[in-house]
């Protein structure tokens, strides 16, 4: 995988991520999200984007996170990942940054294995710690956890 | 090579048209033999098949194309005259080139094979030699065997790889037309038509940009749903025009778009004659299709839902319907059975009848097979109903044939009828006459992505039940229900008409939470039928019922076979739509339900012997009073605004008439002659006197219940009432409703002589509101 290029950045609590900014289609605030029984906890529900059934992500149970702060994600990212079209749900999303190979490092060995699955590389910015993220292993992940949370 | 590609499958399209057609056509050709424009049509088909089949060569396609055309040549000249065996043989060369242009669909060259027996034949007929009807086998090719196949493909290839054409060389569209017209020049006529219609021919649009399309344009009726208030709060002029504007121009949108989605159910109609000549000549009868409203629309899934059902039908018709030709002329009938396929619109539904004029359905043979199969009892042969033997046609295996023939006997086809069209919300109705025929009347919905739905609330989201498999909707107090909810070896039940229905409940099912009711609560179940069981799903509330479309989850969700999909509501808000098959299945309740049975077939015969139907209504001081059913047309509401005058006596208009309203409380003893108030709507049954409606007026209506129909008869017998039954512990009272009009005439009599000193309080309210 490239690691240099544009990244849209986020934060979830204190952490910041970076997502390849091409596959984001657009931010949306303030989405409505129905809750789909007996789906994995990491997908939140399913939301309305002009008529289109989109799932959302809980993206603190995707990445293993607790939401220490308790307050509910204000902004979706929508992105187009492996031909579907999902909703991240994030705290935040900051700037777009262009990115170059200079500042960017692979994951610690010391990393947690789940986080090591999705984030491919850290950047290191000056004032903070960018984790990348590998949208399509996020997505990919849920459709095998799903077919796992059933089986159970 | 992508561009020959696109020209294949370009070519492969437009085979497949050119084929039904040439289908249609010989069918026709076969009824007028001289008909010179046919034979023009066949021909031109033939001649464009074989040009194309030329350019790519296709050698098999090729000669076989060329075999066909040289017979047609000569019935074109009028050399020789068309026969029905010259039909058969045309046709089964027809099947040939399908069957070629199917294999070079999938592999992109010609299957191997040999058609020498059949180009023979084709060469034969074209010089006069005839050949007898009945050796229609011999000419379907066989498959060479895999050493002879080998031999073959390399020559396939070796040709295409040859001819495969360079960018430069390929023929641009327009030439290739001009040199495929150019056989029928004399046929100026056709040309002329054909070129006609080239501009507005429709134009081939990929089904995804049409699915995308109408997404749009229903966001677009929600976006103008929500623009639509604010024009009643701004004072702008010029503003509500715009919207208002867009308002109409929104939903011509919609309308045009959802006719994109319709076709016309000629599409398969049209495959018809085919099947119907090939079935009648198999089974040595004479049949005649006729065909009305072919050009009834009906969305495009579910025309291929349809498909199956109707050519089992037909197939029926001829096979068990229509008699032998010796037969018909012996009873009476033309010799030439009749088919009858009709379609059209019914109340937001498609109607598809389907009708034929032959015997009709034996039903002394469908009782005995019954009886054979142990389906039924024999003594119970002997009352059964004609409707009730009808369902058991239905029954998968069952057939009234002995002999399994290619045709039928394996009773596979209604059973086929009845699951598809059941499975798109349809219905099948059976209407059968000795010696005058049967006719088959199957109603559809128009459109599958636009299905009506319930919605109940659970917990705190809203849930949507499609419609059609709800059976009805029932609500339980349980502090004075006396059984309420019980337990059937593990499954919870409740009693509907002192019938067990097995009950799931929503909030577990979808592992929302574990509440279950409390013995005093009311509760809301409503019963649905599907995978084969009856079983009530219980719910929080039951909310309104409404259209929902139909929208899949997406793969995320793929696993979780509880839902259908879900559905945008006018706020934008999602609701999900409840897979009732599903839920049923994935609850472990039909495995249930099959190995322990709740309600053993001996008490459902109780039920249709000795118990009658009664609605059960409140009237003031009688709190459970009952009419039988068979009294009841409808149940009406009426607001106090809606009642008029006529004379002393209280009116309503009702269909295109006015119907009388009869306080019934005043001629019952014990009910309570109170006013009535003047705000709730009256809820009102209409009964049928000499065809003259007559409305009675009654409290709360309760339900239907089935009571024993011998009733306590108490000695000084009560005025209105006819007596009692004892039903879950309470006293129902039964009205007599000829006594109640008989007073309210006698009394009517009196009012008009003391028309003056009418006093009344009902009279009073009335007034003042006059």
């Amino acid at each position: 995988m490239k690691h240099s290029g544009d990244y849209l950045t986020f934060s979830l609590g204190n952490l910041h991520f970076g997502i390849i900014a091409t596959d984001v289609l657009e931010l949306n605030k303030n989405l409505e999200v129905t809750h789909v029984p007996k789906s994995p906890d990491t997908v939140r529900g399913i939301t309305n984007l002009r008529g289109q059934l989109v799932p959302a992500i809980d993206m603190y149970q995707r990445l293993g996170m607790v939401n220490k702060n308790g307050h509910i994600e204000t902004i979706a990212i929508i992105l187009k990942s492996r031909a579907m079209i999902v909703a991240l749900l994030v705290d935040s999303v900051g700037e777009i940054l262009s990115l170059d190979e200079e500042t960017f490092e692979t994951p610690p060995s010391n990393f947690p294995e789940m986080s090591r699955e999705l984030v491919f590389g850290v950047h290191k910015l000056t004032d903070k710690l960018l984790l990348m993220l590998d949208h399509t292993k996020i997505i990919g992940g849920i459709q095998a956890s799903t077919k796992q949370f059933l089986l159970n | 090579m992508d561009n020959t590609d696109e020209i294949l499958v370009e070519f492969i399209e437009e085979a497949k048209e050119i084929l039904d057609q040439l289908d249609l056509d010989f069918v026709m050709l076969e009824a007028e033999p001289d008909n010179n424009k046919l034979i023009g049509n066949i021909f031109r088909g033939l001649h464009t098949l074989k040009g194309s089949s030329g350019f790519f060569a296709l050698k098999r396609l090729e000669k076989l194309t060329h075999a066909g055309e040289t017979l047609l040549g000569k019935v074109r000249d009028g050399t020789i005259a068309i026969n029905t065996s010259m039909v058969s043989v045309l046709l089964s060369c027809l099947d040939e080139l399908r069957k070629l242009i199917s294999g070079i669909e999938t592999n992109q060259v010609e299957p191997p094979g040999d058609d020498s027996h059949l180009i023979e034949q084709l060469l034969n007929l074209s010089n006069g030699v005839s050949i007898p009807l009945n050796s229609e086998k011999p000419f379907v090719s066989e498959v060479l065997p895999p050493s002879e196949k080998n031999n073959l493909n390399p020559d396939i290839h070796a040709h295409e790889v040859q001819n495969s054409p360079p960018q430069d060389e390929v023929v641009p569209e327009s030439e290739l037309n001009t040199n495929l017209e150019e056989p029928v020049k004399s046929d100026v006529e056709n040309t002329i038509e054909a070129f006609a219609n080239e501009s507005s021919a429709p134009v081939k649009v990929n089904l995804e940009l049409l699915d995308k399309l109408m997404n749009l344009v229903s966001e677009m009726v929600l976006a103008r749903n929500r623009l639509l208030p604010f024009t009643n709060e701004f004072d702008d002029h010029q503003f509500s025009n715009a919207v208002r504007n867009i308002d109409l121009l929104t939903q011509e949108l919609q309308e045009r778009m959802m006719m994109t989605r319709m076709q016309p159910i000629s599409q398969i109609w049209s495959k018809f004659p085919r099947l119907i000549r090939d079935v009648s000549n198999e089974c040595q009868k004479k049949v005649n299709l006729i065909q009305i409203g072919s050009d009834t629309e009906l969305d495009r899934t579910l025309i291929d839902a349809i498909r199956d059902p109707l050519v089992h039908i037909i197939r029926n018709c001829i096979d068990h319907g229509i008699e032998a030709p010796i037969n018909r002329l012996s009873l009476g009938k033309p010799e030439i059975g009749q088919v009858l396929l009709k379609a059209s619109h019914e109340n937001g539904m498609v109607v598809i009848e389907i009708s034929d004029d032959g015997g009709g359905i034996n039903f002394e043979l469908v009782s005995q097979t019954a009886v054979a199969k142990k389906l039924i009892t024999s003594e119970r042969a002997l009352t059964i109903s004609e409707m009730q033997l009808l369902e058991y046609i239905f029954l998968p295996g069952f057939s009234t044939k002995s002999v399994v023939t290619n045709l039928s006997g394996r009773g596979v086809g209604m059973d086929v009828v009845k699951n598809n069209i059941s499975k798109i919300g349809g219905s099948v109705e059976i209407n059968s006459y000795k010696n005058k025929g049967t006719n088959i009347r199957l109603k559809i919905p128009l459109t599958l992505a636009v299905m009506p739905a319930l919605f109940v609330r659970c917990e705190k989201e809203r849930y949507a039940i499609p419609q059609n498999s709800i059976v009805e909707m029932v609500r339980i107090d349980l502090s004075s229900d006396h059984t309420g909810l019980e337990d059937f070896y593990g499954t919870p039940v409740f009693r509907l008409r002192n019938k067990l229905v097995p009950l799931l409940l929503l909030n577990q099912q979808l592992h929302l939470s574990n509440k279950v009711p409390d013995h005093q609560s009311v509760i809301h179940i409503a019963l649905l039928q599907s995978a084969g069981i009856q079983f009530g799903l219980l719910v929080d509330e039951v909310l309104n019922m409404q259209e929902v479309v139909v929208k899949p989850l997406g793969p995320l969700f793929a696993g979780i076979s509880d839902f259908a999909g879900a559905t945008i509501l006018g706020d934008g808000s999602v609701a999900l739509i409840l897979d009732t098959d599903g839920i049923a299945s994935s609850s472990g309740l039909v495995e249930k339900i099959q190995a322990k049975p709740l309600n053993p077939e001996i008490y459902l015969q109780e039920v249709s012997d000795d118990l009658v139907s009664m609605l059960v209504f409140e009237l003031p001081g009688l709190h459970y009073t009952a009419i039988p059913l068979e009294c009841v047309d409808r149940l009406e509401s009426f607001t106090i605004d809606q009642i008029q005058k006529n004379g002393s006596r209280e009116v309503v208009p009702y269909g295109d008439g006015i119907m009388q309203l009869i306080r019934i409380n005043e001629y019952i003893d014990g009910a309570i002659h109170s006013p009535p108030s003047t705000d709730d709507p009256l809820s009102v049954i209409t009964h049928y006197v000499d065809g003259v409606p007559m409305g009675l007026v009654v409290g709360k209506v309760h339900d239907i219940t089935q009571v024993p129909s011998n009733m306590h008869q108490i000695n000084s017998q009560q005025r209105g009432l006819k007596g009692c039954v004892i039903h879950n512990g309470s006293v129902i009272n039964i009205i007599d409703i000829k006594e109640i009009l008989r007073i309210k005439k006698i009394q009517d009599s009196e009012i008009m002589s003391y028309h003056d000193k009418d006093q009344s309080p009902l009279t009073v309210i009335d007034w003042k509101k006059l």
